[in-house]
């Protein structure tokens, strides 16, 4: 406990502390690790290496959609490559990126615990994510899969001749992984909280966390039975969604979309909580509504199991089961829109300071709010049958992915960067990092609703040349989305190096995760902490002036002062 | 988190639960064998009874497996709740696929017992189409 | 029975947990999570079963005919058995008592075992039967006569406890929906039987364990964590007895 920066014991510079990272220092001390904090490393390095390869796929495509004919790539070709782009994307790194890495560095650190409740668990659910990369890339690399991530039959089971099998092994094998990470979350959240943690006053990144967790649990055996269905159909050529000889196409596609609408939640619910963190820490309030945002990520879990079909308005599904769906789709807006008003609220008489993190939150907020009220456009029956399949579809999950999910996620990687490494990355190439991504984002997508909205269907290699100056736009804004995203790789790895040391808070933040020193001992706490209060006490630090507090310039300012490291 | 002292039960419960499975095996065997709809179409009590009598035993079967041999019934909150949680959402699986497939291309008036009839056509005698070719003619429902 | 109970030295806290109880209450927990993930995991199939066995009510009848009930009736008393002997294991090792342990877990062993031989039996007679789907599935029943001397003394046998044997009009020409039936069963049965296998090896490291004198009162946790799982594939086996077998009546 006794860590916070001033009553920190004086260290010699030439001792390093034994931390997570010094502890060993051989590949097979990383290998075979059972620490939650190497773990999500292992996994951050992952999906980066999967994010780089989607988004290869995704550049080759927008640099191919510069004209209407087609520049680069023959029609199977383009289709091998969305559906990489949005396999990878999915499976590989949108649904285990918070939570993985994130998730799996900070819940015990800010839940006052030694680690997960199952490190063995955890490690072989890497393994298994390592597996199913594994089997992706290969199917990858002998000649990939041209059916698009959603494997709908028959086109997964009669239609196509490329490696649909392998491809539906590795998100299997791929489920399973994320299926123990969630079992992991659930149960460290449940009886791994330090004494005086209670429920309430849980980082709201622990909550959103949970729901995820529960998410995971309950859907991604169906996902993962589905498409072993799938695999057996293509295999033994027997009929289960075969409508020629008595199966159901449509079946299929309601399993799979109870899984992967659920999975969309998967993705941002994870986002939601960092977000939570993001805006209260560099506002320096509580934030507004604590139990409202906690219960609404438990609600949009449980709500978003029940709107599924609104991916099948065309498939001749019952009208009568349509407008149940549509209605019950209109419902996940509320708890999404609590959480809006309360981050907003929180903004508001904050002392807001507009570091990298920062500036990716308030993004975040604007990016997912478009996203989510499209969403709602696509869930009204009568409008969805005409934008159905059209690029206005891309944009909106493009906006609550990229514009929610990734934002974030960089977000919270900067944020925790320096308890993760205890290096400072370049601020300033940080906030532009930040603006680039979100100016090039906006500029990829918001042409694309333009484009859906006037027909131009999803999945196709040419267009008609009307579409042409909406398209080059959307290629101009990924080439900055591009640059956006590859300066990070280089700061941060620069970081590693040279960057300022951070010191056990360089935000000034409060939780239990910035009480211990950067990075971690191996066992997160010297000591086990007893929590006396919720992990938001910024009304305590505002007597020291609360403006003072906000930003890393006046953090560094203090530093200076306080002699620390 | 206080450790209580755990709860043993008797082998006698065990013991007691065993026989009722039995019991409830030969049972829902047994009522397979006789063709309850016929009784029930006599007294207009609908049809289907067979059907779910078989459920109603096999859902008391898991019961008893769950709240004893698994437990539940001597657990926590916490516990039920999980147990509890796998059967909802699968419930939820259930019900909103079916209030498709139950309420599928009936405009009201033409089919109003809500039935579906669906009709393949009969089978080519030799075998059955590869996979590539081009599928038979679906079937298709009325 | 008294040199028989094991003290509580023996229980072993992993390095994350600050005792015992929070241990033992987190391996529940965990069990009962990944429990409903795979209800749902079993519980796909059984809804994709349950919308195409109200599409084709007759061709699915006329799968569950063609099954013998018999032998499924005898798997889920050999189950049943199997988990009362499970109970009886994880009381013992509540109680610390070793060798009561043991032989509770041989039991159930012996039995899980003898599930799954007769589960084989009775796809090798399917296969007879030509009602494997696939390049080997008949779209005729085969003639009494054909077959090996075992599937057929399975035949005369059955014609011996049956009021309408089969062949003799009440299992016609089958149909691709029959087939499709096949392609569930196979696939639940399947998927069941590798749970089972999987639940024998764990009960062969428990005994394993057992023997080493791992358990005891105070830590029991695997035996327990593992009941769970046993009694749970045997809970998925009373489901799918009944909507595979006995749904026989029009």
């Amino acid at each position: 406990m006794a860590t916070i920066p001033g009553d920190l014991p004086y260290i010699p510079a030439y001792e390093a502390p034994p931390t997570y990272l010094n502890v060993a220092h051989t590949v097979r001390s990383w290998l075979l690790t059972k620490d939650h904090k190497r773990i999500a490393l292992l996994y951050l390095f992952s999906i980066t290496f999967f994010f780089a390869i989607g988004g290869v796929a995704a550049t080759i495509m927008r640099v191919h959609l510069l004209a209407p004919a087609g520049l680069l790539v023959e029609e199977m070709t383009y289709n091998k490559l969305f559906t990489m782009h949005g396999v990878i994307m999915v499976w590989f790194f949108l649904i285990p990126s918070i939570p993985t890495t994130m998730g799996n560095f900070l819940i015990p650190l800010m839940i006052g615990a030694r680690d997960l409740a199952f490190p063995k668990l955890n490690l072989a659910s890497w393994y298994l994510f390592m597996a199913a990369g594994f089997f992706i890339l290969l199917a990858l690399l002998l000649g990939g899969v041209d059916t698009g991530w959603t494997f709908y039959t028959p086109y997964s089971s009669r239609s196509s001749n490329t490696y649909v099998t392998l491809a539906v092994l590795a998100i299997f094998i791929n489920g399973f992984s994320s299926i123990l990470t969630g079992l992991n979350f659930i149960v460290t959240i449940h009886t791994m909280r330090a004494p005086g943690m209670t429920w309430f006053r849980l980082p709201l990144f622990c909550w959103s966390h949970y729901a995820t967790s529960l998410v995971m649990v309950l859907a991604t055996p169906v996902l993962a039975i589905t498409l072993a269905l799938v695999g057996i159909e293509r295999v033994f050529k027997v009929g289960i969604f075969d409508p020629a000889i008595g199966g159901d196409p449509v079946l299929m596609q309601h399993l799979f979309w109870f899984y992967s609408h659920p999975a969309v939640y998967i993705m941002i619910l994870p986002a939601f909580g960092v977000v939570s963190e993001l805006v209260t820490c560099f506002s320096r309030k509580r934030p507004f509504g604590y139990e409202f945002i906690a219960f609404s990520s438990l609600a949009i879990a449980m709500i978003g199991f029940l709107v599924w079909a609104h991916h099948m308005f065309v498939a001749n599904i019952s009208i009568y089961a349509g407008m149940a769906f549509s209605l019950l789709s209109f419902l996940v807006a509320v708890p999404s829109a609590i959480k809006v008003f309360n981050w907003t609220a929180t903004l508001y008489k904050g002392s807001v300071a507009l570091d990298t993190p920062m500036l990716c939150a308030l993004g975040f907020i604007g990016l997912f709010t478009l996203g989510g009220l499209t969403g709602v456009m696509l869930a009204t029956l009568g409008f969805d049958v005409h934008v159905h399949d059209t690029y206005f579809v891309i944009a909106h999950f493009h906006y609550i992915m990229v514009g929610g999910s990734v934002i974030a996620y960089f977000g919270g990687l900067h944020f925790w960067w320096p308890k993760m490494t205890g290096r400072m990355y370049n601020e300033w190439a940080g906030r532009i990092a930040a603006a680039l991504i979100f100016l090039g984002f906006n500029l990829t997508f918001f042409p694309q609703f333009v484009l859906g909205y006037l027909g131009m269907p999803r999945r196709y290699h040419s267009y008609p040349p009307e579409f042409q100056v909406y398209n080059v736009l959307s290629t101009a804004g990924a080439s900055i989305l591009a640059v956006g995203y590859a300066l990070p790789f280089f700061y941060l790895l620069w970081s590693l190096r040279y960057g300022r040391l951070a010191g056990p808070n360089p935000w000034r933040a409060t939780g239990l995760e910035w009480q211990t020193t950067s990075p971690p001992p191996k066992d997160n706490f010297e000591k086990i902490p007893v929590v006396t209060e919720e992990a938001y006490a910024y009304y305590k630090l505002a007597p020291q002036g609360m403006a003072a507090l906000g930003s890393v310039a006046a953090a560094e300012a203090r530093e200076t002062g306080g002699g620390e490291s | 988190m206080a450790e209580h002292k755990e709860h043993v039960v008797p082998p006698r419960v065990y013991a007691s639960v065993l026989v009722a499975l039995m019991a409830l095996l030969v049972v829902t065997v047994c009522v397979a064998f006789f063709d309850v709809d016929q009784f029930t179409r006599a007294h207009h009590l609908g049809t289907g009874w067979n059907t779910a009598i078989a459920l109603a035993i096999a859902v008391t079967k898991a019961v008893l497996i769950l709240l004893f041999f698994m437990h539940v019934k001597y657990s926590s909150k916490l516990t039920s709740a999980f147990a509890a949680a796998g059967f909802v959402w699968l419930g939820i699986a259930l019900v909103l696929i079916m209030s498709d497939y139950l309420t599928r291309n009936h405009p009201p008036g033409v089919n109003p017992r809500g039935e579906p009839k669906y009709v393949l056509p009969p089978p080519p005698a030799s075998d059955r189409p590869a996979l590539g070719q081009q599928p038979g003619s679906p079937g298709h429902y009325h | 029975m008294a040199e028989d109970v094991l003290t509580p030295e023996h229980s072993l806290v992993a390095h994350q947990f600050e005792d015992a109880g929070q241990q033992r209450e987190a391996s529940r927990l965990g069990m009962w999570a990944f429990l409903s993930t795979e209800i749902l995991f079993f519980g796909a199939v059984f809804v994709a079963y349950a919308v195409y066995r109200l599409r084709w009510p007759d061709d699915y009848r006329q799968g569950s005919l063609e099954l013998k009930w018999y032998l499924g009736a005898i798997n889920t008393a050999v189950l049943l058995l199997s988990s009362f002997f499970m109970a009886l294991g994880v009381h013992a090792s509540e109680l610390g008592q070793n060798s009561r342990l043991i032989r509770n877990l041989i039991l159930t062993i012996v039995l899980g075992s003898l599930f799954l031989a007769i589960k084989a039996t009775e796809y090798y007679l399917e296969y007879e039967d030509g009602l494997v789907p696939g390049a080997s599935f008949r779209m005729e029943p085969p003639p009494e006569e054909a077959g090996s001397g075992f599937a057929r003394a399975v035949k005369s046998f059955e014609r011996a406890i049956s009021r309408a044997p089969k062949g003799q009009g009440e299992v016609a020409r089958r149909t691709r929906a029959e087939e499709q039936f096949m392609v569930f069963y196979f696939i639940m049965t399947g998927i069941h039987a590798t749970h089972m296998v999987i639940g024998i090896a764990l009960l062969c490291v428990l005994v394993w364990m057992a023997r080493r004198r791992k358990f005891s009162a105070a830590y029991n946790n695997p035996v327990e964590i593992t009941g769970l799982y046993w009694h749970f594939v045997d809970t998925v086996w009373v489901f799918l007895f009944p909507i595979l077998y006995l749904l026989r009546n029009p």
